[in-house]
């Protein structure tokens, strides 16, 4: 069965702790849309390198602390989004 | 929705606007039967009114949302500062990697329905349509494809689109 990486992150958590960041101030501070930061923290968007820096940036930790990956079956993730 | 997502919604009622205006002139007009260059007068006034059209509704539209977020910021802060209002518009106005890749992604269906287009002309010729046929279904065919790319680019951004 083929596998698929999927890419999660922690954004939601990192802005709770960084005193309630908004998703507009993180947008601001990356120099994108604040519909982007949403859609990243949604996972219907995966930010390209320099924008994933930038956020890791953002919050003043590594990238690994704000994005991680899984590696799944592709009818794994389609029971997935089934359950979702 | 963002400044990118309206504006797109502002191009295709525009292209659809423009092209309802070039059926109701074009084929009460002109005769299918007839010369092709009456037909090809037609269609080049319109090309000029939907580049011209775009770019006045464009300037509008850039115009009112500013004022719209500008009226929203001033509302929201109670009195604030020109530079607050100026920091608001440029993260209203922003466009990023996101919309690019979504744009991209969305030209697919524009290719698509052109091809779609060119090969329903052709068709019409192997069954014997007059060539004004044709040239309608080629010249629909950018009018179709610019508004196909628009609602796809607006389901993109609703479903949302990975890279890949």
């Amino acid at each position: 069965m083929a596998k698929e990486i999927v890419i999660l992150n922690k954004i939601r958590e990192l802005r709770f702790f960084a005193d309630e960041m908004t998703q507009q101030t993180l947008a601001q501070k990356v120099g994108v849309s604040r519909q982007t930061i949403i859609a990243i923290e949604a996972n219907k968007y995966s930010p390209s390198l320099k924008l994933a820096f930038g956020i890791a940036n953002a919050f003043g930790v590594e990238i690994t602390e704000v994005f991680s990956y899984e590696v799944i079956e592709v009818a794994e993730k389609k029971n997935k989004k089934k359950s979702k | 929705m963002s400044y990118p997502q309206k504006r797109t919604l502002v191009n295709i009622v525009t292209m659809a606007a423009v092209y309802t205006a070039y059926c109701l002139t074009a084929f009460s007009k002109h005769s299918f039967a007839g010369d092709l260059k009456p037909w090809a007068i037609t269609m080049l006034t319109y090309i000029g009114v939907a580049a011209i059209a775009a770019i006045i509704i464009q300037i509008v539209f850039h115009i009112f949302f500013s004022i719209g977020v500008s009226v929203h910021e001033a509302v929201k802060r109670q009195d604030p500062e020109s530079a607050e209002i100026e920091e608001a518009l440029k993260g209203a106005l922003v466009e990023d990697e996101r919309d690019k890749l979504l744009e991209l992604k969305s030209s697919r269906a524009n290719s698509v329905t052109l091809a779609g287009g060119l090969m329903l002309g052709l068709v019409s010729l192997v069954l014997g349509f007059p060539y004004a046929v044709m040239l309608n279904l080629i010249y629909g065919a950018f009018f179709v494809g610019t508004i196909a790319e628009g609602i796809v680019n607006l389901i993109l951004y609703r479903k949302g689109a990975m890279h890949g």
